[in-house]
């Protein structure tokens, strides 16, 4: 690996998210190998069955993490500066109230309403409302556009059906 | 919260209402879920439907929704939980649904839905390269004796109507099923490359995929899946050469749940309608596609039988235990 | 070859009249308007659009038909480009350069260079299919599994283009794409493989929904928790709105080459756009004389790939006309579409239909420098965009890429992987792991494993069957240059260098 010369070896204490990385990677491989031995069919002519791409792919996983966990202690990771997480969370609420409003009929336009609105906030505006209005404008736009010139079905709430 | 709650059931209720009222006048207005992704069997059979349906004066208008995935057993499931008593809703479906929802243990069955009609059908045409030394079905029936593993087949996914014909073929030359080398491919375009270039000893599926090469002689059809001979294809069925073998890609259309005595009736009605219609037959003759209207309980009881058949296949392929 | 030209020429005297035009005109419009939107592919712009189609006479829908399949190829690589969206996963090969040109005030040529390419690429491919389909044909069907499976490892050599700094992270995403693309049910047997009893999981990971995610979902996360430390300013148009003189030499080779990989490996049954973008891109940044701008937005990364996704679009034309075979599902579409005018494509079509035919290869001439006709003036319109204020450029991003997977598969599960995976591309720019390995993964693996299966389960388990063939041990050797040349050309340029 190009990155192994390195200076880390000053580095007093492990990086935790990369740590992380390389336990998730780890786990990653368990899951796909469990799953591997739980399939019953084995091919029958091909020698190479369906276990045989999982279990190579698990293998280079737990190669890589345990790399990854190497490179946690001796700062093969660049470093990185600290994160305004409400940003991101902004960004994943918005979006997750997208996936609620599809799985609760709650519907398309509130659903691309929030989501435009609440990226919007997490860039650093402070309108919500106004913000709000704009999502429900560009929404219905596009859900007319699509449900009438294009026929395409789209999720609907109450306010869809009034249309 | 509570208010919203209340003001969303309503809304539902409001909408629910004015839609069943509006459909009771005049013809309906139709929405049609095509359970797979735009281009495949259902998703035309789909938007055949619509075509037809509007310009025979069958329905007023037809949505078409592609709810994709797993062979159709995602499309059935939102379908059953979501137009539950819904005189309007129509699914397309068919035999590769009836193996998925098997081989996919999908908790949705066709059980669950209203039967309306079988509307089409495709045979199976089995075929091998022009210059293969098999140029008969007893010529593949004898091959699969010699030697099973030798004999390659070249269809459709595993566990659809192509692997379970070419099961139900060894089976009927008294062979072992289990021990077919059926190859599948993606899509039919890729198995009749496999079968032109003679990387496999026969390929199998539906008629319409091979007509042109059989036609022009770069294919040799040596059975089609069909009880008799059909009148647009050159060559024998596998029933008269002694390989007892009837089986084909049926599609349907089928209602929600929980409909009421008259709302069948309608539906019914509206597509006898279609089917009967100038539009669809033309349809029908454009695509290749034969005309197996079974409407009702004729077409519910066929479902219970064919069922059988799929199940039994599938389980000594291996794909259900 | 003489009646070719001259039914070539009845052809373009069918298409050529002004109202044709004006068919070909509205339908590249149409479909460059929705093959934008993430998530809608070609296939279903053609679905969606047929019926308008069905309204007009048999030319005249042809015409129509041809230049909405043209534009939907097209649409996807302008927001690939513009916000870092690719629409379908054909232009993710775009997005990479593309992308980061734009952001440095280069979107007008990235643009340009793919309008540019697409037309170029296109016009050399149409000319492919008018004159070498019959004898390519062959050549294409003659691909066995096995040599598939050799394309499969050629692409895989060549993944390491986009690598970046670290090849173990580069590995990583690799392997990560790989273990997305095991789920699903296996193509040779049939069972669930990491299912885990949710059915929307049994087709698989949607590439497009994991390229939206990654790349467009990822970004405003990370940019979202970034922007009080470092507001960026995207400028849209820094130096020329055009290409210059530099970017027509940095590009036309490129555009030559894009196509010369995109048209035969497009016309291959089981070819497809995305392997032709991959082998382009990385051999564009192997010839290209600044390595280093590549990740930095080298036009040559948009040129090559965008010029060999259109390339291949004309390619699958050739199965479908000659054998009637339809390899993509935009292709079965098509099938269907022809039909519908009497075409009944195979064998016997060019010897039975010439006029039709003629036609249509007419249409997709008049499609492809209409495409440049809308596009080009367009350029200039699209790059403003980037200068919508960030919180709103960044909302409407949100908007379309959740839209696009709505409308093609509106689903909990679904919208549940945009998030899920859109965390993901949000963690790896953090710990700055490389996004497109993870999409080459899950789109390489499945098929390299399909393949490799599906022959040894013709040879019964003989594995020589993997170098039997020409074809096969070409491939192997090209991939053992593409291997080996990058060590062996850094020895030689050593020992110039211990000479001086």
């Amino acid at each position: 690996m190009s990155e192994l010369p390195d200076t880390a070896a000053t580095r007093p204490s492990p990086d935790m998210g990369v740590l992380l990385i390389g336990i998730g990677l780890i786990a990653v491989a368990a899951v796909i190998l469990w799953d591997a031995s739980q399939m019953t069919m084995a091919p029958l002519y091909a020698k190479i069955g369906p276990k045989v791409a999982p279990n190579a792919i698990a293998g280079g996983l737990v190669l890589f993490g345990i790399l990854t966990l190497l490179g946690a202690f001796r700062g093969w990771f660049p470093a990185r500066d600290a994160d305004d997480w409400a940003g991101a969370a902004w960004v994943a609420g918005g979006l997750s109230f997208t996936i609620a409003a599809v799985g609760l009929d709650i519907g398309f336009i509130p659903g691309m309403a929030v989501l435009f609105a609440f990226t919007a906030r997490a860039m650093g505006r402070r309108a919500l409302l106004v913000d709000l209005v704009i999502g429900v404008v560009i929404a219905l736009a596009v859900y007319l556009l699509f449900t009438k010139l294009l026929s395409l079905s789209l999720p609907r709430g109450p306010l869809e059906r009034l249309l | 919260m509570f208010e919203f709650k209340r003001f969303l059931r309503t809304a539902v209720t409001v909408a629910a209402v004015t839609a069943s009222a509006s459909a009771a006048f005049a013809q309906a207005e139709y929405k049609l879920m095509a359970p797979a992704a735009p281009g495949g069997g259902w998703d035309q059979t789909a938007r055949s439907m619509q075509q037809a349906m509007v310009a025979s004066g069958a329905a007023k208008s037809v949505q078409v929704n592609n709810v994709a995935g797993a062979g159709g057993t995602i499309g059935i499931a939102q379908f059953v939980n979501g137009s539950k008593g819904d005189p309007n809703a129509l699914m397309v479906g068919g035999f590769v649904m009836m193996g998925a929802i098997l081989t996919n243990k999908s908790p949705v069955g066709l059980d669950r839905v209203t039967p309306i009609a079988r509307l089409t059908g495709e045979y199976e045409a089995i075929v091998v390269p022009a210059n293969s030394p098999i140029k008969t079905a007893k010529d593949l029936v004898a091959a699969l004796k010699a030697d099973t593993a030798k004999v390659t087949w070249a269809g459709g996914s595993a566990g659809g109507v192509d692997h379970i014909a070419a099961g139900l073929i060894a089976k009927a030359a008294g062979v072992d099923a289990t021990k077919i080398n059926y190859v599948p491919f993606s899509g039919g375009g890729e198995a009749l490359a496999a079968v032109l270039s003679g990387q496999v000893t026969a390929g199998i599926s539906g008629y319409g995929e091979f007509e042109g090469q059989i036609k022009a002689g770069k294919l040799r059809l040596i059975g089609m899946t069909s009880a008799e001979r059909l009148p647009d294809v050159d060559g024998p069925t596998l029933k008269e050469q002694g390989v007892d073998v009837v089986i084909a890609n049926w599609r349907a259309v089928f209602a929600a749940p929980d409909l009421t005595a008259d709302q069948k009736k309608a539906t019914l009605a509206a597509i006898e309608k279609m089917a009967k219609s100038k539009e669809w037959q033309d349809i029908l003759k454009q695509k290749g596609w034969a005309d197996t209207y079974l409407a009702g309980d004729a077409f519910a009881a066929y479902l219970k039988t064919e069922n059988e058949v799929v199940s039994d296949m599938l389980r000594s392929i291996g794909l259900v235990k | 070859m003489f009646e070719t030209f001259a039914a070539l020429g009845n052809g373009f005297a069918l298409a050529l009249q002004p109202d044709k035009l004006l068919f070909a005109l509205v339908g590249v419009f149409l479909g460059t308007a929705v093959g934008v939107l993430p998530g809608i592919g070609p296939a279903l712009t053609v679905a969606l659009l047929l019926p308008i189609t069905f309204k007009l006479d048999p030319t005249g829908s042809l015409i129509m038909f041809a230049g909405i399949y043209y534009g939907g190829m097209y649409g996807g690589s302008t927001t690939a480009i513009l916000i870092n969206t690719p629409g379908e996963s054909a232009s993710m090969a775009t997005a990479l350069e593309g992308n980061k040109m734009a952001k440095a005030g280069r979107g007008g040529p990235a643009l340009a260079t793919a309008a540019i390419g697409s037309f170029v690429a296109g016009l050399i491919a149409t000319i492919g299919l008018a004159f070498l389909a019959p004898s390519l044909v062959e050549l294409a069907i003659s691909f066995t599994a096995a040599d598939y499976f050799a394309l499969m490892v050629l692409a895989f050599v060549t993944v390491s283009a986009t690598f970046g700094a670290s090849p173990l992270r580069g590995l990583t995403s690799l392997f990560i794409g790989l273990s997305l693309g095991i789920i699903g049910i296996d193509k040779l047997t049939g069972q669930q493989r990491l299912v885990f009893g949710i059915p929307d999981l049994s087709d698989g990971v949607e590439v497009t929904t994991l390229a939206v995610a990654l790349f467009a979902v990822g970004e405003a996360l990370f940019v979202a928790s970034r922007h009080k430390a470092v507001t960026e300013k995207i400028e849209a148009v820094r130096g020329s709105l055009w290409m210059t003189k530099e970017d027509w030499k940095r590009s036309w080779k490129p555009w030559l080459r894009g196509a010369l990989l995109g048209f035969p490996i497009g016309a291959l049954p089981a070819g497809g756009a995305e392997i032709p973008t991959f082998l382009s891109y990385s051999l564009e940044k192997r010839l290209c004389k600044k390595p280093d701008e590549f990740g930095n937005g080298a036009i040559e990364g948009v040129a090559g790939p965008e010029a060999a996704n259109n390339a291949s679009a004309a390619g699958t034309l050739v199965p479908l006309l000659t054998l009637g075979l339809p390899t993509s599902a935009t292709a079965a579409i098509m099938l269907a579409g022809f039909q519908q005018y009497g075409l009944n494509p195979g064998p016997l079509l060019f010897a039975e239909k010439p006029d039709l035919v003629w036609g249509l290869i007419a249409s997709l001439f008049i499609a492809n420098a209409m495409l440049l006709v809308l596009n080009l003036p367009l350029v200039g319109l699209w790059v403003r965009l980037l200068t919508i204020p960030q919180p709103w450029l960044y909302g409407g991003i949100m908007v379309f890429a959740t839209m696009g997977t709505i409308a093609a598969k509106p689903s909990v599960v679904e919208l549940g992987m945009l998030l899920v995976f859109g965390g993901m591309g949000f963690l790896m720019r953090r710990f700055d792991y490389p996004i497109a390995p993870v999409v080459i993964g899950l789109i390489l693996g499945p098929l390299a494993e399909t393949q490799l299966r599906r022959a040894l389960t013709i040879s019964l388990g003989d594995l020589s069957v993997l170098v039997k063939s020409p074809i096969s041990i070409g491939l192997y050797v090209v991939a053992a240059i593409a291997l080996l040349a990058p060590f062996v050309l850094t020895r030689l340029r050593d020992l110039g260098a211990d000479e001086d």
